[in-house]
Formats: C-alpha cells, sequence, structure tokens
C-alpha cells in the first residue's frame, strides 16, 4: 500500500488555512462595533472560528481544538443575540485571537503552549458565555458534534416553502489535505432538513492500491426542507475549489422544467469556477520564474547571433525570432503576474494596530484604506509590512492628537489615518497620511544639533530639517516609541524601502499634519537598466534612480583632503565614483586595442589617462552620488540573477545578468556604492 | 502511535459435557457460529487521519493472516471519514477474499458516523 506520504504535509496546509481564518476573525471583529449586531459579520468570524476548530481536533492538536471552542461557544452565543456586543467582549475575543494565533506557531514550532494564560483567557471567554441571557437548547452542541453553522437568520418556513434538494458531492482526490471532512459537511447539511445520503465508491481503489491520506468518496444526497441554495451552498464554502458540487432543485424540476436547465447550469458555473484556483508553493513559481529568465536571455542571444550572422536577411526566420520575441514577453509578463498579490494583504495588520493603539492612547482614530486591490510583487509585499506598520504606529503615537487637544485645535474630534495605494509610472506609490499635529522642525533641529547629526549653523530648509529623522542615531523620542517596542528608528524603514529599489518621502506642515510618500517597485525580478561600459567591463546601472547623465567637466571636481573627489553639482557638492578603481579594471587607450592581449605595453591605470568622460548623476536615498563611466550603450530591461546565490556577496554589486550578445553584465549597487562614498546630505551641502 | 490493539480470541472449548440446551442457545445468536481461529481488532476510542496509516498497516496485517475478522468498535467515541473509507475498502477486500467480517459492539458515534455517510450497509452493520 502507498502509505508512505509525511503527515506534516497536511500540517503545512492546516497552518496556513488555519492562519487564513485568524486573518478573517482579526479583520471582521474590527468591523463589529459596539451597540450593535450585525449577524453577517458575527456569523463569518464563527464560521472562521468553526473551521480552525474542526481542523484542529481532525489533525491531533487538541488544545487547539479546545481553546477554539470556547471562542466558538461565545461567538454562537453572540450572533443568536444572547450576548450584547461591548468593546469588552471585542477586545476579549481579539485577545482570543492573538492567543490563538500563538498556539498556532507553537504548534507548528513543536513548542510547548503557555497553559497558564491559554486556561486564564479560554476563561475570560467562557465567563462571558456564562452571562448569556437566554438559552437556547437546541444550539446545545452533541458530543463529537460541531455546533450548527447555519445562519441563524434564515428565512421562516413560510417564507422559504419546502424544497427537495438533490446535491452531488465529489471531494477531489486531496481533500483531506486540506483539513476538511465530508463527514462534517454532511453533517451539517443534517441540520437544515431531512437527508438521505447515498455513497459513491467507483474511485475506491482496493485495499492493496489504496492510500490512506487520498479521499476516493462521493455522495448523492438528498435534501428536504425550508432551505435554499445560499444556506445548501454556504455549507460547501470550505471546500470551495476542492469539490465537485452539483446543487438541483428537483421541487422546480418537476413542477417548472424551464428552469431546470438554468439550476443545472449555475451548479455547473459554480464548479467550473471551483477549479478555477490551485495552491501552489512560492519556490516553485519563483523556480518557473527563473526559467523564464533564461528562455528571455536565450532568446536575445539567438537574435544577437542571427544577426551577427547575416541571418536576418531570411524573412521566414526573421518572423519566426519576432514571434519567439513577443511569446516570451508574454510568458514573462504572465509568470510575472503569478507572483504579484493584492497589497490588501500588507494592510491587513493596520486596522488591528490602529484599534489597539488608540484605545491604549485613549484616542479617537478612524482609518481609511483605498487601492486595496493594487498588486505588488510577493517580496515587495512581504518586506513592506513592517516600515507599514512602522509609519502608522509613529502616526497614531505622535501625530494624532488627543479628542480634547483636537477639538481646542479646532479639528474634528476623530482624527484620520488614511493608506493608499495607487500605480504611478511603472511603480506603486504607498501614501501614509494623518491629519494630526505634523512634525515640528524646530525640535528636530534641535534634536540633530544635540546629537551632532548637524551644525548649528547649518541654514537648513523645512524639508532639510525634516528629512533628517531618516539620519541614523536620530532615534530620539519624538520620532520613535515605547509602543513600538522594538527601538527601531525611521533610518532602518528608510533602509528597508530603498534595499527594495524604493523611496520615501515626507511632506508635512506643523497642525496640519503628515505625508509619507512610499515608492516601490512592482517587482524585484526585472529591472529597467542603463547599460554603460567603462574599460571593458559592462554594467547595468537601476534606471529609475539616475537623475541625469552629462558630460563630466574637470573643472567642476574639487579634490578634498588628497584624496576624496567631488563634482560641483547644481548648488552642491556630490562625491565622483570611479569603478575603474573600485573594480580594478585595466584601461586600455583606444590605440592599445589593436595590440595583442600579452603586450606588455599596456598602459597603466592613472587618474589622467583614463578615458571615462560622462557622469551618471544617481539618487540612492536622498543622497546624489555619480559615477563616472566611459560610454552609455542603451536602456534595456534586464533578468536579475543573484550574484550572493551564485557566487559572493561583492560590495556594489547587487546581482549580475546576462545581455543579448551572452556576456554577464554586473548590476550596480547604487545605495551600497553612495554609502562607500557618500556623507551626510548636509554635510555635503555645506562642503 | 498504535491506534488499535489486535489479539487472537481464545479458542472455545468445546466438551462433551455441553449440554444441548447451551448448543441451541449458541446456534441462535449467531446464525455463522465464529470459527475458532477468528481474530479481533479493538478500534482505539479517537480514530481520525492521523491514525489512518497505522491502522492499515494493523488491518494489513490480519487480512494477511487470512482469516475471518472481528471488529470491536464499542470504545469509538470519535471517527472520521478517512478511517471509515479505509474500513471500507478492507471489508470489501474481506468479503472478496471468501472471509467474514464481524462488527462487535460498534458505539452510537460510530452507527451515527457511518449511517450519516451512507456506509452502514457497504461496511455490513445493517
Amino acid at each position: 500500500m502507498e502509505i508512505d506520504i509525511d503527515m506534516s504535509q497536511f500540517h503545512d496546509i492546516f497552518f496556513e488555512e488555519a492562519i487564513e481564518g485568524i486573518e478573517v476573525m482579526e479583520k471582521e471583529l474590527l468591523n463589529l462595533h459596539p451597540g450593535e449586531s450585525d449577524s453577517e459579520i458575527v456569523n463569518t468570524i464563527f464560521r472562521a472560528a468553526h473551521s480552525i476548530k474542526g481542523s484542529a481536533s481532525t489533525f491531533g492538536f487538541e488544545d487547539v481544538g479546545k481553546f477554539t471552542h470556547s471562542i466558538e461557544t461565545m461567538l454562537d452565543k453572540l450572533r443568536n443575540n444572547e450576548l450584547e456586543t461591548t468593546q469588552e467582549l471585542i477586545s476579549a475575543v481579539l485577545t482570543a485571537v492573538d492567543c490563538l494565533s500563538n498556539m498556532l506557531a507553537c504548534e507548528k514550532a513543536g513548542e510547548t503552549h503557555d497553559m497558564p494564560k491559554i486556561q486564564s483567557i479560554a476563561a475570560t471567554l467562557d465567563a462571558f458565555s456564562s452571562k448569556s441571557t437566554t438559552h437556547n437548547a437546541s444550539l446545545e452542541p452533541e458530543k463529537n458534534t460541531p455546533s450548527d453553522i447555519s445562519d441563524r437568520t434564515q428565512d421562516t418556513p413560510d417564507d422559504n416553502p419546502e424544497k427537495t434538494w438533490k446535491i452531488g458531492f465529489f471531494p477531489d482526490e486531496k481533500l483531506f489535505y486540506t483539513g476538511n471532512d465530508p463527514l462534517r459537511l454532511i453533517r451539517e447539511l443534517q441540520t437544515l432538513g431531512k437527508l438521505t445520503v447515498e455513497i459513491v465508491t467507483d474511485k475506491l481503489p482496493d485495499f492493496d492500491n489504496f492510500d490512506v491520506h487520498n479521499c476516493y468518496l462521493g455522495w448523492h444526497i438528498q435534501l428536504q426542507g425550508h432551505v435554499n441554495q445560499e444556506q445548501i451552498e454556504e455549507v460547501f464554502a470550505w471546500v470551495e475549489g476542492d469539490c465537485k458540487l452539483d446543487i438541483i432543485n428537483q421541487s422546480e424540476q418537476r413542477t417548472t422544467p424551464d428552469r431546470r436547465h438554468s439550476d443545472r447550469a449555475t451548479g455547473r458555473r459554480k464548479t467550473d469556477n471551483e477549479h478555477r484556483s490551485i495552491r501552489v508553493s512560492t519556490d516553485k513559481v519563483d523556480e518557473l520564474l527563473n526559467l523564464v529568465g533564461e528562455l528571455v536571455i536565450t532568446q536575445s542571444i539567438l537574435s544577437s547571433v542571427c544577426n551577427s550572422q547575416g541571418l536576418e536577411t531570411s524573412e521566414r526566420l526573421h518572423e519566426c525570432l519576432e514571434q519567439l520575441e513577443r511569446n516570451t514577453r508574454d510568458l514573462q509578463e504572465q509568470t510575472m503576474s503569478i507572483r504579484m498579490l493584492p497589497v490588501d494583504n500588507a494592510f491587513q495588520r493596520i486596522p488591528r494596530i490602529v484599534h489597539d493603539l488608540s484605545i491604549a492612547q485613549g484616542k479617537d482614530v478612524t482609518l481609511e484604506l483605498s487601492g486595496k486591490s493594487t498588486e505588488l510583487d510577493k517580496t515587495v509585499l512581504e518586506k513592506i509590512g513592517d516600515p507599514l506598520v512602522h509609519l502608522v504606529r509613529n502616526a497614531i503615537d505622535h501625530g494624532i492628537e488627543s479628542p480634547e487637544t483636537r477639538v481646542s485645535a479646532g479639528k474634528p474630534k476623530q482624527g484620520v489615518i488614511s493608506i493608499k495605494a495607487v500605480h504611478e509610472g511603472g511603480h506603486i506609490v504607498l501614501r501614509i497620511s494623518d491629519d494630526g499635529k505634523g512634525i515640528d522642525p524646530e525640535k528636530i533641529l534641535a534634536s540633530a544639533i544635540s546629537k551632532k547629526i548637524v551644525d548649528k549653523d547649518d541654514n537648513l530648509s523645512d524639508a532639510q530639517i525634516i528629512n533628517l529623522i531618516f539620519q541614523p542615531g536620530f532615534s530620539t523620542a519624538a520620532i520613535v516609541s515605547d509602543i513600538s517596542g522594538r527601538g527601531v528608528g525611521m533610518d532602518v524603514v528608510k533602509q528597508n524601502i530603498t534595499d527594495l529599489g524604493g523611496s520615501v518621502e515626507i511632506w508635512s506642515k506643523k497642525g496640519i499634519g503628515s505625508t509619507f510618500t512610499i515608492k516601490l517597485p512592482l517587482t524585484l525580478a526585472i529591472l529597467d537598466g542603463q547599460i554603460v561600459t567603462v574599460g571593458d567591463q559592462t554594467f547595468i546601472i537601476p534606471l529609475h534612480s539616475i537623475s541625469e547623465t552629462l558630460v563630466f567637466d574637470e573643472a567642476q571636481k574639487n579634490t578634498v583632503a588628497e584624496k576624496s573627489e567631488l563634482y560641483q553639482y547644481r548648488d552642491r557638492y556630490i562625491p565622483i565614483i570611479r569603478l575603474y578603481e573600485l573594480f580594478n579594471i585595466e584601461y586600455k587607450s583606444k590605440s592599445d586595442t589593436a595590440k595583442t592581449e600579452h603586450d606588455d605595453t599596456d598602459v597603466a591605470i592613472t587618474k589622467n589617462n583614463r578615458q571615462s568622460n560622462l557622469l551618471v548623476v544617481f539618487d540612492a536615498g536622498e543622497k546624489l552620488a555619480g559615477i563616472l563611466v566611459d560610454d552609455v550603450i542603451g536602456q534595456q530591461q534586464v533578468v536579475i540573477k543573484s550574484l550572493e546565490k551564485n557566487y559572493n556577496n561583492v560590495p556594489g554589486i547587487t546581482g549580475a545578468t546576462i545581455l543579448g550578445d551572452g556576456s554577464v553584465a554586473l548590476i550596480l549597487d547604487l545605495l551600497n556604492l553612495s554609502k562607500q562614498y557618500n556623507k551626510p546630505t548636509a554635510a555635503l551641502s555645506t562642503a | 502511535m498504535t491506534p488499535s490493539k489486535t489479539t487472537k480470541t481464545k479458542k472455545k472449548k468445546v466438551t462433551k459435557k455441553k449440554t444441548s440446551a447451551a448448543k441451541k442457545v449458541a446456534k441462535t445468536k449467531t446464525e455463522k457460529p465464529l470459527r475458532a481461529n477468528k481474530q479481533t481488532l479493538k478500534l482505539d476510542p479517537v480514530l481520525v487521519i492521523n491514525n489512518a496509516k497505522a491502522l492499515s498497516e494493523d488491518l494489513e496485517k490480519l487480512i494477511n493472516n487470512n482469516e475471518d475478522i472481528n471488529i470491536d468498535a464499542s470504545a469509538v467515541e470519535m471517527v472520521d471519514t478517512a478511517i471509515l473509507q479505509l474500513l471500507l475498502t478492507m471489508t470489501i477486500k474481506i468479503k472478496s477474499s471468501k472471509h467474514q467480517l464481524h462488527w462487535i459492539n460498534p458505539s452510537a458515534i460510530f452507527i451515527s458516523n457511518t449511517s450519516l455517510l451512507g456506509m452502514s450497509e457497504p461496511l455490513g452493520l445493517v
């Protein structure tokens, strides 16, 4: 028998789905308001808890199952209006959801639970449950029987006449891997009406070929009762995409034959939709993306070879190459789109933070999120979460005033934090705004002077002063709060964003509020680059960071302390980066190119005879610098290959790519180069 | 984790002293008298997919013994579809090998769950 499957495969999916369930619970709990009863929201939270409980018990996570049962019991009372929605109750369930999340993390890591804490939280929930005002005996769950997950606000028999439904339920072979059990679903169906179940065993293999982890069974179910299609579909909502489901109203089949096909068609269409999504590991997607990258390179080389061999004159070959290029480009775009996720994923933690912090600080804050469906590469999305959270924490902690202060300042009592995500010119822009007190430039300047980040004689504009909060070492109480509990400064926020190839800007006005604008690349896998040459080497400079390319004017050059070279660029001095020296590139004059490679008359590199005469000015996180290059070849979208993974980490180089002629070009790490050559902006301005 | 305990039932000693009335009672209680070498598998109270692999190994050993099988489901408090599906394929295997499968005192939960899944008849519980 084939029974060698590792049980951890089940666990991974269980954990993944349980975490999704927790996210649903948290999100919906934050939509609950004290004194209001929203059965739809409570039902959604209940269903998520119910599913986690069932799956946890199935996979032997008994503590998780028991704890979730306490949450479920309380929610059951809430949806039956036996409990009132209060802020205390919402906070208690949110605390329980956090605890559940920790329990899952412990189970995943194989660690023991903090049982005293768990028991204390469960006791709080039980205390709420025992406060219920009425008792509905019909809702008591049977032993080994989950509570009814159907909507309690279902139609009355008068509104919903008795119908006979024929349900074809055929789970996918891998259904058990999702933590779902057909038994639970059929049991829930039973609560809706009279059930007749017929098992289908056509696909059941014989014992010798049986895999215990697969589901081979199917069911024909007849359900009779005051039930509508939505209620049946709701029962099967948890296996959507993991089964073939046909729901046919037999009553209508008999009375209105014209609609029979329509009902069947509806069921069919739903079934088709259910199979339109699959779970695929990101490793597989990344590998696919990598292979497509290789394909793009090969296609580029092929075109180059054909051109160099004079084969482009063949019309047929030319057409085929063009077609290949189009197909490759489409394939690349489609593959890239697989990794794209809605930015909403990064927003999910924000409502809870706003909720908790505003309560903790006695502030009245509303959160406005827009552009949630804007898509961003998964890696970028994962890495932007922490900076986003930090900015929102700071906005509540230091931006939004207390209700009393706001009212006395003529502002509405309730402060607003808004986060907007938009597409702008091939980038994603996130704007985090608050209508709080804004950043006080005088306070920032005083702090910067005391920390010797700037000199008191420096003449800085308000914008320059505000930007000082991004300087390393500027972690003052004015910027970093104990609330964050991590001591992370704004310099780290900026560093994380710049590491992603993005940038961050601040606008702030005292008394009005602040806006942080984060600009991010859509993806990290490809890059729009400027191809430049230095000696016999080709480099790629990320296009989005280039401010300008200009002819190098020796007269504009200044030397500081006989070693650092600065270039007067408009109203400031910027460091000059010489790649010849940095990467030990051999210089050969044009006349030398006719000589043999072993000719020992090669001209040694000196500062006076190098031929670089173009300066590429770039901006790496508010720090300008210029790279001297010999020539600018052109612009090209390149596939980034990790140098670190294939070779070693090389300072100043972020990766490599293969060009159309098959040669390797190194991609410059502008931030790193800038750090090597730069000094604080303020110091440069006054150099 | 071993979900079940496999034991062999003690061979019944049929003595000449046994009364004819006792024989009569025995015949009325079981239409087909149990074979002396029948094996019994006692199912654990909690049987979920986690236990399926271990249970299937126990069942495989029993089937390979080429004897009739008793399954004691009296202690079962929780059983899921994966386990019942395994028991179903085992039932079919035993039936095809011309041996007998007997259920001993299946618990209420066991009967209820098999009935809900439409398995009572295929499993030979009714």
